[in-house]
């Protein structure tokens, strides 16, 4: 018999539209596993299994009474916690928001609603989504599924952990410099950066203006397909929102014709890259040729890469210290250490280098595109340079060589952001210390259905997106580690 | 501010002033901010795979 709660979200809503299995049998059993494990792993805000229930049998209902079903109908979700819905509590990880109860609803969770998706719960994230580690002074330590003595990454935290544990088929993180694809390498799961403006953020809480982008994390790219095609398109309520139709990514992934042209970056993204996770990545690309693509070695521009680098923070932290200046003023105290002095280093840029470093975006986009689209289709890249740090390694510290660990995270995924390019991250094995490693597809604006099913393809001849941490399996007892409260209310 | 607090500013306004510093050599005058959005669009992936 198939446990639907652990299959790939597109398998689960399948089995529940077609009648192979219930919306109220999934959500139980990931109910199930979430009284075992959550505890252990610390990665929801709120989870109501009543109104969840209640949500699954009214799914359930819906189609026996042959109602016309969407295509995450009865699927159970859990979403960061900054994303509004009218009437709840959307705390943003802080203390400043703990009491902040929005009077709208996200535009992403109104299209998901339509779509029939449940929504079970809030999910942890790093205070503000400012930080790539997923820590959170707020909460209980959320952990990583496949070893909890490590980072989930984050600032998608608990988006990365409650899809790798199969508490959740899916989830929405937020992306500004990593937080996307971060939390969906290290914890083995496959998250999609959209192209800047490509998914609406009317009702997200911002965090960077010219950075944000809303994206999927879910186990599969095909799973991730499925929610773009309903997450993605114009908004009204989104002045930054790209006009352009949205093509069916599903069937596009599948789609016969010449494959993309893939390219192996050399230079930045290999410098002082941990050999293992070289060794991953070269054994993906053997995966890409076995698939039928092209796959050749192309040098990226460093130097403008590394410039790159440098500029993200300046546009980062400017526009997350305008958010934040009245907060910062009247409630300094209920920022955490680390978030309030990240915020706080934003009041030192004047407005003209901030002013610089966007008007330098239109220019280093065309000088990457020149320097590589014209040669390749996609760009290989690791997400992380680096093994998936140890929580003692990074919670609570402080100095030079903590910040510099912090912004290694970052290394990779920040220069996409900037470029306003998609970007997907997909899992590609494992580092000595048995956490996951992924890597980076990197495409032109608006080619995520390209990215798509180039991961879907890859994932055609590889297996490392079906397993799952042992976790998930595991006892109470087993998991050997002290039981925090399921929900991690501020 | 708190005497923590300070010290963490002074590296985090060190690697700015890194920043500031790779971004000044770049010669910006004739460029626009809304200039990213146009070129967003004119390099979009025109054809579905």
């Amino acid at each position: 018999m198939i446990d639907w709660s652990i299959a790939s979200l597109t398998d689960t809503a399948d089995a529940i539209a077609s009648g192979k299995t219930t919306s109220r049998a999934v959500v139980d059993a990931c109910l199930e596993r979430f009284d075992r494990i959550g505890g252990t792993l610390g990665c929801f805000v709120e989870l109501d299994a009543s109104a969840a229930r209640a949500a699954a049998d009214a799914a359930d209902q819906a189609i026996s009474a042959g109602q016309h079903i969407g295509p995450l109908h009865g699927v159970p979700l859990a979403h960061k916690d900054m994303y509004y819905r009218a009437g709840r509590t959307s705390a943003c990880g802080s203390r400043v928001r703990s009491d902040f109860v929005p009077s709208e609803t996200a535009t992403v969770l109104a299209r998901l609603d339509r779509a029939g998706a449940l929504d079970i719960g809030r999910l942890v994230m790093v205070e503000f989504a400012m930080g790539p580690h997923g820590y959170n002074q707020n909460y209980p330590l959320c952990r990583n599924p496949w070893n909890p003595d490590h980072i989930p990454c984050g600032s998608s935290s608990g988006s990365g952990v409650s899809v790798a544990a199969r508490l959740v088929h899916g989830s929405l993180g937020s992306d500004t410099g990593g937080s996307i694809r971060g939390p969906a390498a290290a914890n083995g799961v496959v998250g999609l950066l959209p192209t800047y403006g490509r998914v609406s953020r009317h009702g997200a809480m911002p965090m960077s203006f010219s950075l944000d982008c809303v994206g999927p994390l879910a186990r599969t790219a095909k799973d991730c397909a499925r929610l773009m095609s309903v997450l993605a398109g114009e908004d009204p309520r989104d002045a930054s929102s790209l006009p352009n139709k949205v093509p069916d990514y599903e069937a596009l992934i599948d789609a016969p014709g010449p494959l993309p042209r893939i390219g192996l970056a050399r230079g930045y993204f290999d410098e002082n890259l941990h050999p293992e996770i070289a060794a991953a990545l070269s054994a993906a690309a053997d995966a890409f040729v076995r698939a039928g693509f092209e796959v050749v070695e192309i040098a990226v521009p460093s130097d403008l890469l590394s410039e790159i680098a440098e500029f993200q923070p300046i546009v980062m932290k400017s526009e997350g210290a305008a958010n934040h200046m009245n907060t910062m003023r009247e409630r300094q105290e209920d920022y955490t250490f680390e978030v309030g002095h990240r915020l706080h280093a934003g009041f030192f840029l004047p407005a003209a280098h901030y002013i610089r470093a966007l008007k330098l975006r239109a220019p280093c986009l065309k000088h990457f595109a020149a320097a590589v689209f014209s040669q390749v289709d996609l760009v290989m890249t690791p997400v992380l340079g680096i093994p998936v740090p140890t929580i003692a390694e990074t919670t609570g510290k402080r100095g030079k060589d903590y910040l510099d660990m912090v912004a290694a995270l970052t290394r990779n995924t920040k220069m996409a952001n900037y470029l306003g390019l998609p970007a997907i991250s997909v899992p590609c094995g494992f580092t000595g210390s048995g956490l996951p490693t992924a890597f980076q597809l990197l495409g032109r604006p608006l080619s995520e259905a390209m990215l798509m099913r180039a991961a879907h393809r890859y994932q055609a001849v590889t297996h490392w997106h079906m397993r799952g941490p042992a976790v998930v399996n595991a006892s109470r007892d087993d998991v050997g580690l002290p039981d925090v409260p399921l929900i991690c209310p501020l | 501010m708190s005497e923590a607090r300070s010290e963490e500013m002074t590296i985090e306004l060190e690697q700015l002033r890194a920043a500031i510093e790779a971004m000044s050599k770049a010669v910006v005058f004739d460029a626009d901010p809304s200039d990213f959005r146009a070129a967003l669009l004119a390099l979009a992936e025109k054809e579905q795979p």
